[in-house]
């Protein structure tokens, strides 16, 4: 099969609607955002769902709604028909289509290479590595801290590392891991807003609406707008559990502080990794997120939750829209 | 008062830019076409495909039912990424397209679903003048007996659709070939 056969194809017609698909909503989507000012998490990760799911499923709906619509017929009333960027050459001799596959390819190993294989791996490691972990003891002052806050008490557990370690689980029983490391450094107020957002955590993922998202994302493994609006909605997640801490604890400030500790740089104690070393990628961006963060609470945003409902389906509609007209 | 006018402004603002989004997207779709002169495009006349597309053997007809109106009411035509040309005929009274002609390079385009037998009644290989053709007899939409004939004729493959019985698209495709 050649390349314009692969693009006539329907795995072809699938996988070219669906990344220009996601641009476009992608494109809508930050617009709406920007001209509505919308900085409340909650609303913003809803908008980045419509870019994540859309594409999954917009070329076979259009397909069911209007079974002519890849004839030859609607491409040309068609606002942008992608073959005819897709089949165009370069100097004469290399086709347009040849690079947007290379380029979906290396998006692919992208995915893979940065969230299929860690996944695999924590959860080989998980499995491998003796942490000595040791479930607080019920006077210990931890606990206390868990008092102040107003929702059902998962268990905390202390994992014997200098390292700044701090996260939950769901599975079986709620349960929040902090390692001795940061409860050294911590003070009562510091670790209270930590396991606050912890404990949002949890409560979150009791509708794991991210994880399904998540594995949705999945089928979309080469489309690279995806990829980034996940990880987009994935920072909001974090945002919407700093706000639920902030509701309980009431004191953003402390939460600003104790983000602050999470730099890459802090709390390194691996050798591999020294103070100072060139930071990788992955770092670069944890930092990003954590400074928006850290700004984020420290700023409080003024909310627009007026007409949510309408600019909502208005974005919506416009995708939906826009895009059945893109093939 | 001021919330609501700051709303609505917002709204038109956001009106207003996803206009602009389709015009960059029309404009976008229109690029290609100044850069690549033989992507698919509409034609008003089979003589001007040929010039234009510098197309020698473009397979028309030279006998016509009497009920199809000459000369074709679409012509649609491409050279890149390969070439086809896709003739469309109305009935002289109803003006439906009842007769599509269809030639491309390749066997798997796509195709437009005018050209769609709904229910197939008989599906034989019929000898067209030394060559191994499809004949599919059946009915289209709205009960009409319809039928079509596929080939290939030298580097291209022939389709030839008629809302009709296949007595009438046998002597059109017979007349077709040089």
């Amino acid at each position: 099969m050649d390349l314009s056969g692969f693009f006539n194809s329907w795995i072809g017609l699938y996988i070219t609607q669906a990344f220009f698909h996601s641009i476009l909503s992608c494109l809508i989507v930050e617009l709406a955002i920007y001209i509505w000012k919308i900085h409340e998490p909650h609303i913003k990760q809803a908008f980045y769902f419509i870019v994540i799911i859309f594409p999954i499923f917009s070329m076979p709906f259009y397909q069911l709604l209007n079974p002519v619509r890849n004839t030859v017929s609607f491409r040309l009333e068609a606002y942008f028909d992608s073959q005819r960027w897709l089949n165009l050459m370069i100097l004469g001799k290399i086709p347009l289509g040849l690079i947007f596959i290379l380029f979906l390819v290396f998006t692919s190993l992208l995915f893979i290479l940065q969230e299929l294989i860690p996944i695999i791996k924590h959860l080989l490691e998980s499995e491998e590595k003796e942490y000595k972990i040791e479930k607080v003891e019920e006077d210990s002052p931890i606990l206390k801290v868990l008092d102040t806050i107003p929702v059902e008490k998962p268990d905390i557990y202390i994992i014997d590392d200098e390292d700044y370690i701090l996260y939950s689980t769901t599975v079986s029983k709620p349960a929040i891991y902090i390692s001795k490391g940061l409860v050294e450094e911590m003070d009562q107020e510091q670790l209270k807003a930590a396991i606050a957002h912890e404990v949002a955590h949890i409560i979150r993922n009791k509708k794991p609406l991210l994880i399904a998202v998540f594995l949705l994302r999945i089928l979309m493994f080469f489309n690279p707008v995806v990829l980034i609006q996940f990880r987009r909605a994935v920072e909001e997640e974090e945002k919407i559990c700093d706000d639920m801490a902030v509701s309980w604890t009431g004191t953003p400030v402390v939460l600003a502080e104790t983000l602050g500790g999470f730099f890459s740089n802090k709390g390194q104690t691996s050798p591999n990794q020294p103070k100072g070393s060139l930071k990788t990628l992955e770092d670069y961006s944890h930092d990003m997120v954590i400074e928006t963060r850290v700004k984020r609470l420290a700023r409080r945003d003024q909310e627009n939750t007026n007409w949510v409902w309408v600019k909502f389906l208005l974005t919506l509609f416009s995708i939906l829209y826009i895009n059945y007209k893109v093939v | 008062m001021r919330k609501w006018i700051g709303e609505l402004t917002r709204l038109t603002i956001f009106g207003g830019v996803i206009g602009a989004l389709i015009t960059l997207l029309i404009i976008l779709n229109w690029v290609p076409t100044t850069i690549e002169k033989g992507y698919i495009r509409e034609y008003s006349s089979i003589n001007e495909v040929k010039s234009a597309l510098k197309l020698k053997d473009i397979y028309v007809p030279r006998y016509f039912p009497e009920n199809i109106l000459w000369p074709p009411a679409r012509i649609l035509a491409q050279t890149s990424p390969h070439t086809a040309v896709l003739m469309e005929f109305v009935d002289k009274n109803t003006k439906k397209t009842v007769l599509i002609i269809y030639q491309s390079e390749r066997k798997d385009d796509i195709r437009d679903t005018k050209a769609k037998i709904d229910e197939i009644k008989e599906s034989v290989e019929y000898p067209l003048e030394n060559r191994r053709a499809q004949l599919l007899v059946g009915i289209c939409k709205g009960a009409t007996p319809c039928s079509m004939l596929t080939w290939k004729e030298g580097q291209y493959y022939i389709e030839i659709f008629i809302e009709s019985p296949p007595f009438e698209l046998i002597r059109i495709a017979k007349s077709m070939l040089h």
